[in-house]
């Protein structure tokens, strides 16, 4: 199915003869899919788990991936299906997030790490489906055509959930933040 | 609201309107100062998203996921590449009290398999943990892997009591991952699990039941995870994944009519 995707922002065409340009290949959706997952997960050590889970399910499925696709949403697909699996498990515990790379990696002053805090905070309250194509669309940028097929469901349900997700995001923002918004 | 606004107002804060759809979205955004609010909300969101993980882009990447990331896959499987799409969502799910239960007439049985009286399969407890369990496993989701297909179903058609068959999924892109052992209600029980090429996964559960019959196929969904089970004989059947019902149903079909096929043989 991956096939489909048109668009290819990051891939180059790995083959399983090409050991060196199936790493390559890998390696530069590593940037993103960190950022997916720390947004999906919270900790930075969670995240990078699910990111080590990935490429370990992507390379024992490695005889399924066909070379022209689209790897990045192929590797976010996987990613998306083991954190559901993962994110089921552990449902009835609450998302806890890490902020200490926050502060690590971000010369952000004490206002914008406290904003940062807050927009995590409340994509973290989002259920699964909801929170994923908040990340996809609006992190990642992705038109709802391939959120769609990340997630396998039709356009109309991306769309459908993204609404309801902005919906609840907006109730939950605080007050004060939008009057500062111009 | 209508719809085609609701549309319009999303795809206007993810900036893939028209010029035109633009210009007009823009014009009710200057009529309506509550909608433009909303608006700037959902744009200032999604600024705040990036900018509160903009720094994980400038990390480096530490290097053990280098290291997998060069690893080298496994070594090719036996089975075919010829994976179709499939709608089918799969997952695991909190098994615990199922709420919905409904039934549909079951698949064409062959007459002379068929008792005098159809009964409701028990619901088969160890089928949903097991499966909630193991789907979630990356590394190690079975005992024994789909490579040594032959040894797998050997070994526990022995333990079974029975000789088991493992239906091919693949026209509905499920290829075979593997399978285990399990403990189950009444005596051993095995699980073969399946998964499609981006990962969703599908077990099929197999147990032995202290009474023989013959039941009708029955569906029941719980926190998104839906089920069909039937009993066969001294076998109990289920499939689980995380599909919608309609989805999982050809597939359960499929899996139940292999498996009648096996016995005429």
């Amino acid at each position: 199915m991956f096939t489909e995707y048109a668009k290819a922002p990051i891939l180059s065409d790995p083959s399983d003869k090409d050991a060196q340009a199936r790493g390559d290949a890998i390696i530069a959706c590593l940037p993103r899919l960190r950022r997916y997952a720390r947004a999906l997960a919270g900790s930075r050590g969670q995240a990078d788990d699910l990111v080590h889970d990935t490429i370990a399910r992507a390379l024992d499925r490695w005889h399924l991936w066909r070379e022209g696709g689209d790897l990045r949403a192929w590797l976010f697909a996987i990613m998306h299906n083991i954190n559901a699996n993962q994110a089921r498990k552990k449902a009835r515990s609450p998302v806890t997030l890490d902020y200490d790379d926050l502060r690590d990696g971000t010369q952000a002053d004490q206002h914008e790490r406290l904003a940062a805090r807050e927009i995590l905070d409340r994509v973290a309250t989002l259920g699964e489906d909801q929170r994923a194509v908040v990340l996809l669309v609006g992190l990642e940028g992705l038109a709802y055509e391939d959120a769609a097929k990340i997630l396998d469901v039709p356009v109309g349900t991306v769309m459908s959930r993204l609404s309801r997700a902005r919906a609840r995001l907006r109730e939950d923002a605080p007050r004060a933040r939008l009057k500062v918004i111009k | 609201m209508t719809d085609n606004m609701e549309d319009k107002l999303l795809r206007y804060v993810d900036g893939r309107l028209t010029p035109a759809e633009h210009a007009e979205v823009d014009a009710w955004l200057a009529a309506d100062p509550a909608l433009a609010q909303r608006v700037r909300a959902d744009l200032a969101d999604i600024v705040a998203l990036r900018g509160a993980t903009a720094h994980v882009l400038e990390e480096e990447i530490p290097q053990h996921l280098i290291a997998a990331a060069r690893a080298r896959p496994q070594a090719g499987r036996r089975f075919p590449m010829a994976i179709a799409a499939s709608a089918a969502m799969l997952a695991i799910g909190l098994g615990l009290g199922f709420t919905l239960a409904r039934e549909f007439a079951p698949p064409p049985v062959p007459a002379a398999a068929a008792p005098a009286d159809t009964v409701l399969a028990d619901i088969p407890p160890p089928a949903v943990a097991a499966h909630r369990l193991y789907v979630a496993e990356v590394r190690h989701p079975v005992e024994v892997p789909a490579s040594e297909e032959e040894h797998l179903v050997n070994w526990l058609s022995r333990r079974l009591g029975t000789k088991l068959i493992v239906p091919r999924l693949d026209t509905y892109g499920f290829t075979l991952v593997g399978g285990r052992l399990l403990p189950g209600g009444s005596g051993p029980a095995a699980q073969f699990m399946y998964e499609t090429r981006d990962g969703k996964r599908l077990t099929l559960y197999v147990c032995s039941e202290t009474e023989a019959r013959q039941t009708s196929f029955r569906f029941q969904e719980s926190n998104g995870v839906s089920m069909f089970y039937w009993q066969e004989g001294k076998f109990g059947y289920a499939l689980l994944s995380e599909s919608p019902r309609d989805t999982l149903l050809p597939v359960a079909k499929r899996v139940y009519a292999a498996l009648i096929e096996d016995r005429k043989d």
